[in-house]
């Protein structure tokens, strides 16, 4: 069985990697590491335009079977957010919402922003949210005790601050860790094993920003079990997608 | 993989992190992944004090011939700068690394250049923080025309353009990997001109020794690249072999 990445993106960077066709990039990349679905939200919605992004990704998901999506939603925009919610996660493929707070200039904890966790709330059962600090981790908190039954995935488990994101999800079932950074911090992967365990970290890549190799070696420097590898590289995933193992 | 050489490590504390960077740690990593050799480190010389910190390092090295060392100076000490570069070339240090972000000290700073004259005059190279846009361009102005042999370090995806850039002007200039996270860096540097200036590097242990490695292993090089990263090119760098590539 292959690996379930729950980050990836769809888009184009300002950076130089080759290639200007993005769903070919994720396919490509998914084929080389394995990786039998990946999860995307759109570059282009978290970076200017929310709407077309959204349906670049629902146009993405028509030409591959390996991609699954996340709507990206903005607290800026609540209304707008609530139609794209309406719109997409009805639709085949999308399997969850996706919220960028520091490209939407709003904090979590922010009124603004607990109003559109509540509204993804009522719509879904999975939330990725970027965290980049502590902070991300303490003020997830509250969202994750209004919402029980929303499982919220930490991208980058708040960076080099993962401990405090381990430490919420020790104390949260609903809330998962995944690792993918520049910031390959050694330790940070077994730290979160011994406060949280692996049922609750997940595999992500942010490819094509990154390559899944990078993250990859995170894992490998962790010397993980074999369980805890199955776990966190599909099992995990499968069960927050509602999905085969 | 063997004969790999691995530019970017260290040993010692940990001050702001709980954290386990120790030489055991850093011996274990290099002898798991069968490095034949590692250019090294005491953090004490960046968070505390050089001329300790470098007594150290040569101490770390001469106990392990697997590691090479590196010495540091923190030109806002002024005193004894100069005389350590001449002692440290003397006593068989293979380049000098500097910390200017982390000691919050400015590359155009007279006193570092001064030094960075010095070290010039014994023939060593350097060895530079890369990470940030501008960073590369500036030592560009400042170092190239000293003639000096300067390795970058932490060059990511957000500095990659300038890395690139340099590698089209200044011969003498040189990149790590242990940053290089984006599909394709490598295949992408080798294509720019870094075939025989690109050089493994780990950051173990701060960093997972793997994710370096994984990057390297799942490049589509050819066997002379991939060797010349995997080693080849820091022995150049470091002054001790001619190009294969001209």
């Amino acid at each position: 069985m292959g690996l379930i990445d729950l980050h990836a993106h769809l888009g184009c960077w300002p950076f130089p990697i080759p290639g200007r066709d993005p769903v070919g990039n994720l396919v490509r990349l998914s084929r080389k590491y394995g990786i039998d679905l990946a999860v995307v939200s759109s570059a282009l919605a978290i970076c200017y335009d929310m709407v077309e992004g959204n349906r670049e990704v629902a146009e993405a998901l028509k030409r591959t079977h390996v991609l699954r999506g996340y709507v990206y939603v903005n607290p800026n925009y609540l209304a707008e957010s609530c139609g794209e919610l309406d719109t997409y996660l009805t639709q085949p493929g999308f399997v969850g919402v996706k919220i960028h707070p520091a490209y939407a200039g709003c904090p979590l904890g922010a009124a603004e922003m607990s109003r559109l966790i509540d509204e993804v709330a009522g719509r879904t059962t999975l939330l990725k949210v970027h965290t980049y600090a502590a902070g991300d981790a303490h003020a997830l908190r509250a969202d994750a005790e209004r919402h029980p039954s929303l499982n919220i995935i930490l991208a980058h488990a708040c960076a080099s601050a993962s401990a405090v994101a381990a430490e919420l999800a020790a104390n949260h079932p609903n809330v998962c860790l995944e690792f993918c950074c520049s910031l390959a911090e050694r330790g940070r992967v077994e730290a979160a094993l011994r406060l949280c365990g692996s049922r609750q970290i997940v595999f992500g890549s942010d490819m094509d920003l990154l390559d899944p190799a990078w993250t990859l070696g995170m894992f490998d420097g962790a010397g993980l079990s074999e369980e805890d590898r199955e776990a966190i590289m599909r099992g995990n995933a499968a069960r927050l997608l509602g999905i085969g193992g | 993989m063997t004969g790999l050489l691995d530019a970017t490590t260290s040993f010692g504390s940990s001050p702001a992190k709980r954290a386990d960077w120790s030489l055991p740690t850093l011996l274990a990593i290099v002898e798991k992944h069968r490095v034949e050799r590692a250019l090294t480190l005491s953090l004490r010389g960046k968070y505390y004090d050089f001329a300790s910190g470098n007594i150290e390092t040569m101490a770390a090295c001469r106990d392990h011939p697997v590691l090479s060392p590196v010495a540091t100076i923190d030109p806002r000490r002024y005193l004894d700068c100069l005389e350590t570069v001449a002692r440290c070339a003397e006593a068989g240090f293979v380049a000098f690394r500097f910390f200017p972000d982390h000691q919050v000290w400015p590359l155009e700073w007279l006193p570092f250049l001064e030094i960075a004259e010095a070290i010039a005059r014994v023939g060593l190279p350097v060895i530079l923080p890369g990470g940030a846009p501008g960073s590369i361009t500036l030592a560009g102005r400042l170092l190239a025309p000293l003639g000096l042999r300067v390795l970058f370090l932490g060059v990511g995806y957000a500095n990659m353009a300038e890395a690139l850039t340099a590698l089209k002007v200044y011969p003498t200039f040189y990149f790590d990997t242990h940053l290089m996270d984006t599909p394709e860096a490598l295949e992408v540097l080798c294509r720019g001109g870094g075939e025989e200036r690109v050089v493994f590097g780990s950051n173990a242990p701060e960093r997972y020794f793997e994710s370096a490695l994984n990057m390297l292993q799942a490049a589509e090089l050819s066997a002379d690249q991939r060797q010349a990263i995997s080693g080849g090119n820091l022995r150049r760098f470091l002054g001790e072999e001619r190009s294969v590539w001209v």
